[in-house]
């Protein structure tokens, strides 16, 4: 991987998949990464007030599953509103580094839960892949028209206004991908989908959840190759032979990644951006 | 004096009901006996007027039966975009008779094209018998194969299910394998795959041909339906071009749409259950002056879409509860004609291909 070596600063900004990179700041301590690095999740209203900020696509898998409105909780998560973090991305400099952790939990809303009508998709990375007769098939390009026009109204925004608020470098983390194990995601299915009751259709299949992974990944990817915006896989060693997400990774439900791969994320921005990290 | 005119209705005079009557109340509708009401499942094919009749059905409240109307994780107006709902399956345009008896042999097994994949590169593979159904093409030819089973699988159901089948004929004029007289939609190279004069070849077909591939449908979908009611339109919808050097598109036209509704009228006076119903008369009579035509005197306008849909409801609707008629739109002269082009229902042609750039 090409190195570049840069002598400012760091700043990540995201959703949810920002927290294990937080924690993962907050273990190393102050003064604990190579070059300074600075994380902030977006701040927001939990429950519908979101929706009313933009399309979100768990709205719909909500009406699709549970076919009434979430219940609201009122709560704020995050620590940094969108103008917030703007100001500070016009503050940095050119030989500063902008991560961009926005959104990347799409996939994982179409493909967590069962859906009632079980459906599948062919992978242009495996194009010959014979679909069961039982499934109903959902055309590969109908599937990624829809995210890539969602994604340009929803994530794509906000990566787009990062870009143009900042001179820094502005770079995009992949979410990390899916996990493997059914079971898992079973017993800890995260709070969204839990309140939902949507979590008695059971887990999809765990081949269903990496093709819509991957799809998502090429929507991002395309939005961000239009603005020069250069995109991170996740670190290679968070990842099992299939490009799972490995287990010692695992956050406690169904989607999200632990402090362990916040930290190989440090590693890998350090390593490509920082130089050597501090012990 | 007494004379074989004497008693006939108002219809049947051009002055008490064409010249004579406000152009937005012309009916020119005979005995048209099928009626549909709530729980009729009426399913749609055809060329692109058709499209037309199913958007005001499934507006109207009526039970416009989409048989493929694609899977739920995608919201509908991405569905749409892709073409389910457009008509009742997903085969996009029929346009000739030829297409929809061999659209009937093909979900049945009866009938197996040779060339039945069209590649416009190594990942964008188009269906040659619906080529414009999935918006930027499969991505494999397994993907196509696969969701063609899926389709097919839909269309069988339709017409094992449906209670009345409305077909617009659209063409005449088609192009077709030489190695299995299979018909294309378009012509080879225009929407994918190449053309070869070797291995393809024009094909205009007459009154004959119309009526034989027709009543051939009919017969097979009687076999699997036998309460099946069939509806014939002719669409008004000129054509984009001819094949044919040697002749005007006008006159091309002409003879298309002549031969399609002889066809009709010999199928609707063959069958009991084949019904005429006259939006070709409504949209290109000359009382409305040409106002049902948009700009480029081809596509129709919303006022005449409304017209038809009006005549169509009057006529083969039974009421439901507090149902609205569609509204009524009288193309009189101050009406700004920009405006009514605008309103042109941008639909989906395949044959427009035909005259791009």
């Amino acid at each position: 991987m090409r190195k570049q070596v840069v002598t400012g600063r760091i700043l990540i900004f995201g959703d949810s998949h920002v927290h294990a990179i937080q924690d993962a700041l907050k273990a190393r301590g102050s003064g604990g990464t190579s070059v300074p690095i600075e994380a902030r999740r977006l701040l927001k209203a939990k429950g519908p007030a979101e929706s009313a900020e933009r399309p979100r696509l768990l709205d719909r898998v909500r009406s699709l599953f549970a076919g009434r409105p979430a219940e609201s909780s009122a709560a704020t998560i995050g620590d940094t509103s969108l103008e917030e973090f703007l100001a500070m991305a016009r503050r940095l400099d050119e030989d500063d580094v902008l991560v961009s952790v926005i959104g990347g939990n799409q996939h994982a809303v179409f493909s967590t839960i069962q859906h009632p009508r079980y459906f599948d998709f062919i992978d242009p990375d495996n194009a010959d892949e014979q679909i069961s007769s039982k499934l109903e098939l959902v055309p590969y390009r109908a599937l990624y028209d829809y995210f890539s026009s969602s994604l340009r109204r929803g994530d794509g925004v906000t990566i787009l206004a990062l870009k143009a608020a900042t001179r820094a470098k502005v770079v995009h983390l992949i979410a990390p991908p899916p996990k493997k194990k059914n079971n898992f995601i079973e017993h800890y299915h995260d709070t969204h989908f839990a309140s939902e009751g949507i979590a008695s259709h059971g887990v999809s299949h765990h081949n269903l959840r990496m093709k819509f992974w991957k799809l998502q990944n090429r929507a991002i990817e395309e939005i961000c190759s239009e603005k020069d915006i250069e995109t991170l896989e996740p670190p290679p060693a968070a990842c099992d032979r299939d490009g799972f997400l490995a287990r010692d990774f695992y956050a406690g439900d169904a989607t999200h990644a632990n402090v362990g791969y916040g930290e190989l994320v440090l590693r890998q921005l350090e390593d490509r951006f920082g130089g050597a990290r501090a012990n | 004096m007494d004379h074989p005119y004497s008693n006939l209705p108002d219809r049947s005079f051009w002055r008490r009901s064409v010249a004579g009557v406000p152009a937005a109340d012309v009916d020119p509708v005979g005995d048209f006996t099928l009626k549909i009401d709530e729980a009729t499942r009426v399913a749609t094919a055809g060329s692109c007027f058709a499209q037309h009749i199913a958007r005001h059905l499934r507006a109207s409240g009526y039970n416009y039966y989409v048989g493929e109307a694609g899977h739920p994780i995608l919201p509908e107006r991405a569905r749409a975009e892709n073409g389910y709902g457009l008509f009742s399956c997903r085969y996009g345009n029929i346009y000739t008779a030829r297409q929809l008896r061999q659209l009937f042999d093909r979900a049945y097994g009866r009938f197996t094209p040779q060339e039945d994949v069209w590649f416009k590169s190594a990942d964008v593979v188009v269906d040659p018998f619906r080529p414009s159904a999935q918006p930027g093409g499969f991505i494999s030819e397994t993907e196509m194969r696969r969701d063609r089973e899926q389709h097919l699988a839909a269309v069988r159901k339709m017409f094992e299910t449906l209670d009345v089948f409305i077909f617009t004929l659209g063409l005449t004029e088609c192009w077709r394998s030489k190695r299995d007289g299979a018909v294309f939609p378009v012509c080879p190279g225009v929407e994918g795959g190449t053309f070869d004069p070797d291995a393809h070849e024009f094909y205009n077909q007459s009154v004959e041909d119309v009526a034989q591939d027709f009543a051939a449908f009919r017969d097979a979908l009687a076999g699997i339906n036998p309460g099946a009611q069939i509806i014939l339109t002719v669409s008004p919808v000129p054509l984009v071009a001819t094949a044919q050097a040697e002749e005007h598109v006008l006159s091309a036209t002409t003879y298309s749409k002549s031969v399609l509704r002889v066809a009709a009228d010999m199928l609707r006076r063959r069958f009991a259950n084949v019904h005429y119903f006259p939006s070709f008369e409504i949209i290109t009579g000359n009382f409305n002056r040409g106002r049902y035509y948009g700009e480029d005197l081809r596509n129709v306008t919303e006022p005449g879409v409304e017209h038809v849909m009006r005549t169509f409801m009057r006529h083969a609707a039974k009421p439901i509860g507090d149902q609205p008629t569609p509204a009524r739109h009288e193309p009189d002269a101050s009406e700004d004609y920009l405006k009514t082009s605008e309103r042109v229902i941008d639909v989906e042609c395949d044959e427009v291909a035909l005259d791009r750039g």
